[in-house]
C-alpha cells in the first residue's frame, strides 16, 4: 500500500477536466497526502501566495483548435509558460506537468522550464507514487534555498544605489582604484562604501561577499550599466 | 567553439551507469560539466550530456583525433561504469551547435524514457538529446516565432 510516510504533505492540482481532477485528488488522498484541486491556472495563481509549499501537478491540455484556425500556429505551444508562471511566484514548489500522450519536445520544454518531473494522463497510481516521492524528496532543499535567497535579497535592498555599484565592481574583480575611476569618485570613498557594504550584508571577508553577490544575482545586472 | 567541421566529423554516442553515490552526483556532474565546457570548446568537440541520476547519455562529435582522445579519457573515468557505445562513425555535418548539458536531474519520467530509448536504439536517444540541446523557443528571435522575450 506504499504510503508516503510523512504527514502534512500537500499536493496542489490544476486540471480543467473535472473527472480526471476528481480521480487524481482521490488517488492523492489515498496516499495519505493533502490535496488542493483547482480547475484553472488563474485560480491557483490567486491562491499561490498563501499555499503551503508542496508538489504542484499541472495538467497541460491542448486547447481544441477552432474550426478555421491556422494549423501551424499552435505547433510550438507547450507547457513551458505554465510552469514558469508558477515558479515565478513560488520558486520552491516542485512542479510536475501532466499531459495526454506527451511528445518528447513537450516533456523537454516542461523540464527545461523548471518542472521536476512529468506524468502521463490519465495518471495511474503506480506512476504517481514514485514521481511524488521524487518531488517531496527534493522539496526541503528547495524551500531552504528559497529562504536563503529571500534573506539575502532583503539584505541587498538595504544597500544604496551607489553601494550596489561598488559591490558590482568588487565582484567583477576591479581594484578600488578602477572602481573609483569608473564611478568618478575618490578611492577613499570607495573604501568607505566597501566597509559599509560588508557591515550591512554582515560579511567579514571578501570571499563571503563575492559568494553572496553571485548567489543573489547582483552580477546579473552587469557592470556597464554603472 | 566554432563548429567548423570540414568534410569529416566523427561522432560517438554512448550510455553508462553513474558510479558516484547519489549524494555526490549533483556536485560531481556540475564540476564535470564546467570542466567539459572549457575542454570541449578547446578541442572543437560539440555534443550534449544527459544525466538521469543513474545513467549518463552523451553524444560527442568533432575532429577524429580530438574525439578519439576524449573518448579514451572518458572511458578511463572512474565516475561511471558499463560504458556502452550506441552509435559511432562519420557524419556529413554536426548535429549539435556547441556543447551542452542537456539535463541533469532525477525525473522519474525521464529516466523511464531513457530506459525505453536505450532499448529502441540510438535514433531515439539522439532526438532526446537534441530536443534538450535546442535553444528555448523565444530565446532566439528569427526562428519563425514572433513571441517577444
Ligand atoms: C559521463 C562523463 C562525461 C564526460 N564528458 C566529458 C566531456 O565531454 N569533456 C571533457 O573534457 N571531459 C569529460 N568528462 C571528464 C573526463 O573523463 C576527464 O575527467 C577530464 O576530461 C579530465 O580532464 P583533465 O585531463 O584536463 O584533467 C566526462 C566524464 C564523465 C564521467
Amino acid at each position: 500500500m506504499g504510503e508516503i510516510n510523512v504527514a502534512q504533505r500537500t499536493v496542489h492540482i490544476v486540471d480543467s477536466d473535472a473527472l480526471h481532477r476528481r480521480d487524481l485528488a482521490q488517488l492523492i488522498r489515498q496516499q495519505g497526502l493533502d490535496c488542493h484541486p483547482f480547475a484553472a491556472s488563474a485560480d491557483l495563481a490567486d491562491a499561490l501566495g498563501y499555499l503551503p509549499a508542496g508538489c504542484v501537478l499541472l495538467a497541460w491540455r491542448t486547447p481544441q483548435p477552432p474550426a478555421q484556425a491556422t494549423p501551424i500556429a499552435g505547433e510550438e505551444e507547450g507547457p513551458g509558460p505554465m510552469v514558469r508562471a508558477v515558479l515565478s511566484q513560488r520558486p520552491e514548489m516542485a512542479v510536475i506537468v501532466m499531459a495526454v500522450s506527451p511528445t518528447i519536445p513537450q516533456v523537454v520544454q516542461a523540464l527545461r522550464a523548471g518542472a521536476v518531473d512529468f506524468l502521463e494522463m490519465p495518471v495511474q497510481a503506480d506512476a504517481l507514487r514514485p514521481v511524488l516521492e521524487h518531488g517531496f524528496s527534493i522539496l526541503p532543499a528547495r524551500v531552504a534555498q528559497q529562504q536563503r535567497v529571500g534573506q539575502a535579497t532583503a539584505l541587498t535592498t538595504q544597500l544604496t544605489p551607489r553601494e550596489q555599484e561598488v559591490l558590482r565592481g568588487v565582484v567583477a574583480g576591479l581594484t578600488n582604484r578602477a572602481i573609483a575611476e569608473r564611478l568618478r569618485i575618490g578611492v577613499r570613498t570607495v573604501e568607505m562604501h566597501r566597509g559599509n557594504i560588508m557591515q550591512k550584508l554582515q560579511m567579514d571577508n571578501l570571499a563571503a561577499l563575492i559568494r553572496f553577490a553571485v548567489f543573489t544575482g547582483v552580477l546579473d545586472q552587469g557592470l556597464d550599466a554603472a | 567553439m566554432r563548429p567548423k567541421g570540414g568534410a569529416t566529423v566523427q561522432h560517438w554516442l554512448y550510455a553508462s551507469n553513474c558510479a558516484v553515490a547519489p549524494a555526490w552526483a549533483g556536485p560531481t556532474v556540475e564540476a564535470l560539466v564546467a570542466h567539459a565546457a572549457l575542454r570541449n570548446a578547446e578541442c572543437g568537440l560539440s555534443g550534449a550530456l544527459l544525466f538521469t541520476g543513474q545513467h549518463f547519455i552523451q553524444a560527442l562529435e568533432g575532429p577524429a583525433t580530438a574525439l578519439a582522445q576524449m573518448r579514451s579519457t572518458i572511458c578511463d573515468d572512474v565516475r561511471h561504469t558499463h560504458i556502452m557505445t550506441l552509435a559511432e562513425g562519420t557524419l556529413p555535418h554536426r548535429r549539435f551547435d556547441g556543447w551542452a548539458l542537456a539535463y541533469a536531474g532525477a525525473s522519474v519520467y525521464l529516466a523511464d524514457q531513457v530506459r525505453t530509448a536505450m532499448a529502441d536504439g540510438a535514433p531515439a536517444l539522439l532526438s532526446l538529446l537534441q530536443a534538450f540541446a535546442r535553444p528555448l523557443p523565444g530565446a532566439n528571435p528569427g526562428c519563425g516565432q514572433h513571441r517577444a522575450t
